[in-house]
């Protein structure tokens, strides 16, 4: 009886104790500002340049009543050492606190990049807001100027940034890589992380952000740029291809191809005298979308062709791009972790040579294409 | 007043010391009748008083002996009807002559008439005082002779009663409309003509030591757990109290944890209903006076089972069922999500919505926890307001209140949109289980307080007392979360969906203990195709 009091007494204490805490660690949505998009460059005196864009929601009441909620870009810029640092110092010349839960792009200017950004990265990785979903791109020119551009298409531009990004699964021709990628290609030993490159373009006069092609960096600095033919290559050989479009000159007239579907692997083997050879098996399916004319070849004969030409162009975009690789001496691909994986007793052997091993592999595409789709509903006449 | 909360514990402990020693009531003498019509009538008098009501009236029949007789009753409980018809008209025709065996004394005389002469299904005899006042108050007409110390019952009750229409709490698309009355015979009668089984008894108590309120379980012989009707009945009997004016009192009296935000014992207003809840094994309460009729034991997951889900087919009742649940979580959990979301895990959101939210939020003047409780202060005013007040009016009320504020107070700025909705939607997702109304106020309200604390923690500590609330709690001896925790193969059936029908083939193994087979191989069309 008496202990059951005291465990109740305890349990009011505890309860108690809870609530007098207050709302601690509460923030307001009205007391901060929600930052999208970070961007990082090169300053004086190995400084960094941090810029940031926010969003705030403002209310414009602009019909009298009705109050309409519109977004607001607003734009900061620090120039300092440590971007934590730099996060804080904003406070200086803002109402609100910075949140950075939302971050949705991380921005390199290829300058900055080009030297390193292993500790650029750090903050984003220790702090508690941060997330890792956040995607990571490389400017063609800085950083500031992607995130200090306001497009017209939309309202909120590191958002549409970040939409673009997984838009480009539709086309299969560049990467999208987020932050828990690029950490865990970093942290690897041989693995070298990519990024997607973005650009402006102007049409009509307007600016617009295009993201096409691939940063390659070794270890943590910029190295190269793969084009789109070669990114293709290389998402081909990644598995990454699920949808897109496949052009290709056949029988003299060009053919429009759907990708369906793609399977891919890749199989490094070892030989004896540690020479490296890497397997790309790759079984692609495609449909037919646009052939501009179709009189006088049967569709076996078509569909045969086709099968024989892709596999071609497949084959050279793979190896396009692991040649290219190869110049560059990184591995994108993670073979060294295959090769490790794999042959783990040989592996302490050729760990240290493993960048000579890696510019001398061979590389050997395995193609096998179906063209599973005709497209055709009837013969077309006239 | 601490004063007197201290003087309420010190109560409390009375009570508890009290229990063990059940302590025999001291029976009083009762006072017999005696011989003398005029003594008998004076004592009567005495009684009852001088209340114009109370009716004697005096007069003499037979032709051979001259006898004076008088009939009491109360003017209004009774059917003037019978009284003419089955006990005056019968009297005073009365031909001693007439009768094959002439009566001696005015006892015989008395067999005779309660035999022969009187045209009612229920007389009895009673030679003590105070029972034939107490029949008299239940509306039965009390015949007195000359020279005999007993008095006759003659049943006459026949008062302005309320007919059997649907009720208006649990209104039904499909499914038997009646409901209960506030008449007891009614109610029992309803009950009857759902379970024609001589298995159904009804074993009746008179309870309140001033409104002699009639009290009836209802429970299905051989199906019920004996024990649990004995532990009913054992609780109804230590009942002392003055009044019962609602079952809502018998329940506050007999409930196994008052201080619990959930509700132990169950109500209907429904015989259909009832019928299936003494069907699975329960017990119900019938308390003269009141539509509400009470059912125990009382398990969590039964408020979510309407009588609906057994009358619809399988599939959709199961949609809806699930529904409910959710709604209950919907009711409970949104406006403490909403500001647990909001001020504590912004993360949580997702970006496009933050951003919406954000906007509403701009410019309005008080922090998330504030308008949400605001809001909910403003819904549970509307919906007392409208309750209390007449119906036509009600639903203006309604209507301002909900359409007219709601949307003024977002123009004016005074709180956001999105909390208008958070608040909307719980407090819609509320009456989907009416059962649990009182229970989802509270907690919504205990809940929306731990999440401004504390955020998501906050939520998850309340979560983990209520369900340690609900795993202890027992309702007549039955956990009260049977079904969830603990959980029995059989409940599966009838818990988050409801099976079909013919697939449930024996009753809750919480309840019913013998009887088990509800059903044996009633098998649907399709399968005897197969065979």
């Amino acid at each position: 009886m008496k202990r059951k009091k005291y465990i109740g007494v305890f349990l009011a204490a505890v309860l108690i104790l809870c609530s007098c805490t207050g709302c601690w660690g509460s923030k307001e949505l009205t007391d901060m500002v929600q930052v999208i998009g970070t961007g990082l460059d090169n300053a004086e005196n190995g400084q960094t340049k941090l810029t940031v864009q926010a969003g705030s929601a403002s209310t414009s009441k602009s019909d009298n009543k009705k109050k309409s909620a519109e977004s607001q870009i607003i734009l900061y810029q620090k120039t300092g050492n440590g971007i934590f640092d730099m996060v804080r110092d904003i406070t200086h010349e803002s109402n609100r606190r910075l949140f950075i839960g939302h971050n949705q792009c991380i921005v390199f200017g290829k300058e900055d990049a080009q030297k390193g950004v292993k500790n650029q990265l750090d903050f984003f990785l220790r702090d508690s807001e941060a997330r890792m979903d956040v995607n990571i791109l490389v400017s063609d020119s800085t950083a500031e100027e992607i995130l200090s551009t306001q497009t017209e298409d939309y309202d909120m531009p590191a958002v549409g940034i970040k939409q673009l990004l997984e838009m480009q699964q539709a086309n299969a021709e560049s990467v999208s890589t987020d932050l828990m990628d690029f950490s865990l290609a970093l942290a690897s030993e041989t693995t070298c992380p990519v990024a997607s490159m973005i650009h402006l373009s102007k049409s009509n006069g307007k600016p617009r952000f295009v993201v096409s092609g691939t940063a390659v960096f070794k270890k943590d600095k910029l190295v190269g740029t793969l084009d789109e033919e070669k990114t293709r290559g290389y998402l081909w050989a990644m598995n990454k291809v699920k949808n897109g479009v496949v052009n290709i000159q056949s029988h003299s007239q060009p053919v429009c191809l759907e990708i369906l579907g793609s399977r891919a692997a890749i199989k490094p083997v070892l030989q004896a005298n540690h020479h490296l050879t890497v397997h790309f098996p790759i079984s692609v399916k495609l449909g037919i979308r646009e052939i501009k004319n179709q009189d006088g070849i049967s569709y076996d004969e078509l569909s045969k062709q086709l099968e024989q030409d892709v596999s071609h162009l497949i084959q050279k975009k793979i190896s396009d791009c692991f040649h290219e690789t190869q110049l560059y001496g990184t591995d994108i691909y993670g073979v060294g972790k295959l090769v490790e994986e794999k042959y783990p007793q040989d592996w302490d052997n050729i760990k240290d040579k493993w960048d000579t091993l890696y510019r001398n592999s061979i590389p050997e595409v395995s193609v096998e294409v179906k063209v599973k789709d005709s497209g055709e509903i009837s013969k077309t006449y006239g | 007043m601490i004063q007197a909360i201290l003087k309420k514990i010190r109560y409390w402990q009375l009570i508890k010391n009290s229990n063990n020693t059940d302590e025999k009531p001291v029976k009083k003498e009762k006072k017999k009748l005696s011989l003398s019509l005029s003594t008998n009538i004076k004592w009567f008098k005495e009684l009852l008083g001088k209340s114009d009501d109370i009716k004697v009236r005096e007069f003499t029949f037979g032709n051979k002996r001259v006898v004076n007789a008088a009939l009491i009753f109360i003017d209004g409980l009774v059917s003037n009807e019978i009284i003419t018809e089955s006990i005056m008209k019968p009297l005073l025709l009365y031909d001693e002559s007439l009768q094959e065996t002439p009566t001696n004394n005015a006892h015989d005389l008395m067999n005779q008439i309660q035999r022969r002469v009187l045209c009612s299904g229920d007389v009895t005899a009673n030679s003590y005082v105070e029972d034939l006042v107490t029949s008299c108050l239940r509306g039965d007409t009390v015949l007195l002779l000359d020279g005999t110390c007993q008095g006759l019952v003659v049943s006459s009750k026949g008062w302005d009663k309320r007919s059997v229409t649907e009720p208006q709490t649990e209104s039904v698309a499909r499914g038997p409309r009646e409901g209960f009355t506030e008449n007891f015979r009614t109610n029992t009668s309803l009950l009857r003509r759902k379970i024609r089984s001589p298995a159904l008894r009804m074993d009746s108590f008179t309870i309140g030591e001033k409104t002699h309120t009639m009290v009836c379980v209802a429970y299905l012989k051989g199906v019920a757990d004996e024990k649990l009707i004995e532990e009913i009945k054992r609780r109804l009997n230590t009942l002392k109290v003055d009044a019962i004016l609602e079952s809502g009192y018998i329940e506050q009296y007999i409930e196994d944890a008052p201080f619990s935000l959930f509700p132990t014992i169950g109500k209907s207003e429904k015989p259909d209903v009832i019928a299936g809840k003494i069907l699975e094994g329960r017990a119900a309460i019938i308390v003269d006076g009141t539509p509400f009729v009470l059912t125990a034991p009382m398990l969590f997951t039964e408020s979510f089972q309407t009588a609906e889900d057994y009358y619809s087919r399988t599939l959709y009742a199961s949609a809806i069922r699930l529904m409910r649940f959710l709604s209950f979580l919907i009711a409970v959990f949104a406006p403490a999500f909403y500001v647990a979301a909001t001020i504590f895990h912004q993360e949580m959101i997702p970006t496009k919505l933050l951003f919406t939210i954000a906007a509403a939020r701009e410019g309005t003047p008080f922090p998330a926890v504030v308008e949400s409780l605001i809001l909910l202060l403003a819904f549970e005013v509307l919906r007392e307001a409208g309750l209390r007040l007449p119906r036509p009016v009600g639903q203006a009320v309604s209507i301002v209140g909900a359409l007219v504020m709601g949307d003024a107070a977002i123009s004016a700025g005074l709180v956001g949109a999105p909390v208008v909705v958070t608040v909307a939607i719980s407090a819609m997702a509320e009456f989907v289980t009416p059962e649990n109304q009182d229970s989802i106020t509270l907690l919504r309200l205990i809940f929306l307080l731990l999440s401004a604390a504390l955020g998501g923690y906050g939520i998850m500590l309340g979560t983990l007392g209520m369900l340690i609330d609900l795993a202890s709690l027992e309702s007549f001896g039955v956990p009260y979360f049977a079904g969830i925790a603990p959980a029995h193969s059989h409940d599966m059936e009838d818990l988050f969906v409801r099976a079909p029908l013919w697939s449930m083939t024996e009753r809750p193994p919480e309840f019913a203990r013998k009887d088990r087979t509800r059903q044996k191989g009633s098998k649907p069309p399709f399968f005897h195709h197969k065979s």
